[in-house]
């Protein structure tokens, strides 16, 4: 009972950077319906700049995290200037390539610099696990799960309670409208992109601090973060949220009790599933195609 | 030029090239890019005439070649009667994936492509018992046709190019077909082309199936030339040069997957002399050329051709 119970535990960690990583994605693609498969470089390149920062110029571990946030910021803001505004309105073939092809120009020119070895961030957390009623979760496990949900909630507040989460949600409903009654739409095009590739670096630097950063780490990601997309439905934010989490626990139970050589492929199964009964998202209430 | 001297021009060009190009490192890229031809042409009916993207292609490609690789290692079967049953497996499987796929269009169509390629790669890597996991499979026997081995890169090409002569063939018919003008119907207007009675999904299953044996051949000639085969081939950028070739040569006609295999087949080589840098600058170049071009590099042919039609009076280049 223990063992499952420190599965799941693990699996809410995993899912929380999932859900980091699609809220981003959903929001991008629900605003502006851009394919984007550049997604997960934005989480490398946040996993190489704390490294960087923390392991090459010996910045602080905890003070790296906002400035592993706002440089992916500003990395997000110019992708969208330079290339993204240029395919909204694209066809999909072409939004495809050009984000795949981004997405090869970032990994490659990392690796020029990084090499092929992965590595891994030092915390200054102790390796040794707590133990919590005979659940044991290593420290830096659960500082994961709390910075992703502090961050999960603050993405919430934002949305919710502030005039440039209004903003956004006008876009996202009717953009002419929201257009006509003086928002100034473009920018809430790369705030959101902006914002997106935050939160994408912040689950890179946070995964990068239990698990390995490596420069082509970024395409499954991609990948992984669509699935949990698809899951939660279009440009559905909670469900993003939801589903990150689903996902994350059902990757750590099957890895455990069914077959970890087919961890990974749990997210694309999960993604065919849906897809077929459920298209509009695993919290749809209609399942109409 | 009339559009047949033209085709009879390039034929007589692919036929003489191997007398001219005496490098044999050049003659195995022409020799990869028959391949390319073959699977972009064949990519190009689903993704140029039906407009569907597939970003999982490769797949079908990957299922071709282990097909292939197994039953000529472990059956004995003659390798061109591998190719043929690689081409059915694979068509069988993208008949299944079609059966799934056509259900959602658009960025889910793309999204469910790239899972199933990647559950396909998954179980590749992990089924060690049969396709030796990530180590691969060796010593895959070259074809034998009419007693002769195919053993020289010339021979191959030869070989390649009778392929491809014939899968631009079967993908011209079938674009000139009844098939075709609906393919053409469902691209422009689809609510249109519903109400005269033609259904999307019987015809995109159509182009799947036929992509997915085009892709299964594919795999298999590429199989029995390098002798070797591994789950390395599902990687992103064997999909990418793949769309960039369809997209660059110009998707939604004939002649563009072909202008776009051969071009895409050199650039990396000639990028090869930056070294380190050489993926970087393709990544680079995948861009800019997309933006610049999103029609295909077709699209100002076409243009300079009606440009000298307008002058001497001759018949326009198309498809």
């Amino acid at each position: 009972m223990n063992e499952f119970i420190q599965q799941i535990v693990n699996g809410l960690v995993i899912g929380s950077t999932y859900a980091l990583l699609t809220i981003g994605l959903t929001m991008i693609y629900g605003l502006m319906g851009v394919l984007n498969y550049a997604h997960g470089e934005l989480y490398m390149l946040g996993g190489v700049i704390a490294y960087y920062a923390v392991e090459a110029m010996g910045c602080n571990f905890f003070l790296s995290i906002p400035l592993t946030m706002i440089s992916c910021m500003v990395f997000g803001m110019l992708i969208e200037r330079i290339l993204i505004k240029r395919l909204y309105k694209a066809p999909i073939v072409t939004t495809a390539i050009v984000t795949i092809g981004l997405s090869i120009f970032l990994q490659n020119t990392i690796f020029l610099f990084w090499g092929s070895m992965p590595k891994t961030i030092n915390s200054p957390f102790p390796l040794a696990p707590i133990n919590l009623a005979g659940i044991k979760v290593s420290s830096i496990r659960m500082f994961v799960l709390g910075v992703a949900v502090v961050a999960i909630v603050v993405t919430q507040i934002i949305i919710k309670k502030t005039r440039l989460g209004m903003a956004l949600r006008a876009t996202f409903q009717d953009k002419d409208v929201a257009a006509m009654s003086g928002i100034n739409t473009r920018l809430v095009y790369t705030l959101t992109f902006a914002y997106g590739s935050m939160l994408a670096g912040l689950a890179g630097m946070l995964c990068g601090s239990f698990l390995t950063i490596s420069p082509f780490m970024g395409t499954q990601q991609t990948n992984k973060a669509w699935a949990v997309a698809v899951m939660g439905g279009r440009g559905d934010i909670m469900g993003a949220i939801g589903s990150g989490f689903i996902l994350g626990i059902v990757e750590t139970l099957g890895a455990g009790y069914i077959s970890s050589a087919y961890k990974d492929a749990f997210s694309f199964i999960i993604v065919v599933l849906v897809l077929v009964f459920k298209p509009n998202g695993l919290f749809s209430r209609n399942a109409k195609r | 030029m009339k559009r047949k001297n033209l085709i009879i021009v390039a034929l007589a060009i692919a036929l003489l090239l191997p007398a001219v190009v005496k490098s044999a490192y050049y003659i195995h890229i022409l020799i990869l890019a028959m391949m390319y031809i073959m699977m972009t042409e064949g990519l190009n009916l689903l993704t140029g005439y039906v407009g569907l993207l597939s970003v999982g292609h490769i797949a079908f490609l990957g299922i071709g070649a282990y097909t292939s690789a197994l039953i000529s290692l472990n059956l004995g079967v003659t390798p061109l009667l591998c190719m043929l049953i690689a081409g059915i497996v694979s068509a069988l499987f993208s008949f299944l994936v079609g059966k799934i796929t056509l259900r959602v269009r658009g960025s889910y169509f793309v999204i469910l492509t790239s899972a199933f390629s990647e559950i396909t790669k998954l179980v590749i890597n992990n089924s060690e018992s049969i396709t030796n996991g990530p180590m691969g499979l060796r010593n895959v026997p070259s074809p034998i046709l009419f007693g002769f081995e195919l053993h020289s890169k010339v021979s191959y090409y030869y070989f390649g190019l009778a392929l491809v002569v014939l899968t631009t063939y079967v993908c011209y018919r079938i674009v000139n077909s009844k098939y075709g003008r609906a393919f053409k119907a469902l691209r422009e207007q689809e609510e249109l082309a519903r109400t005269v009675g033609i259904g999307f999904g019987r015809y995109a299953m159509v182009t799947v199936v036929v992509s997915g044996f085009f892709a299964g051949v594919a795999g298999s000639y590429y199989v029995h030339y390098t002798h070797f085969i591994s789950p390395d081939i599902f990687g992103w950028s064997y999909t990418t040069t793949m769309l960039l070739m369809l997209v660059i040569g110009g998707k939604g006609t004939i002649i563009g997957p072909i202008i776009g295999s051969l071009l895409f087949s050199f650039i990396p080589e000639l990028l090869r002399a930056y070294d380190d840098f050489r993926l970087p600058i393709y990544g680079l170049i995948l861009m800019v050329s997309i933006l610049m071009m999103p029609d295909g590099i077709i699209a100002p042919i076409n243009h300079l051709a009606a440009g000298i039609q307008k002058k001497i009076g001759a018949p326009r280049l198309k498809s």
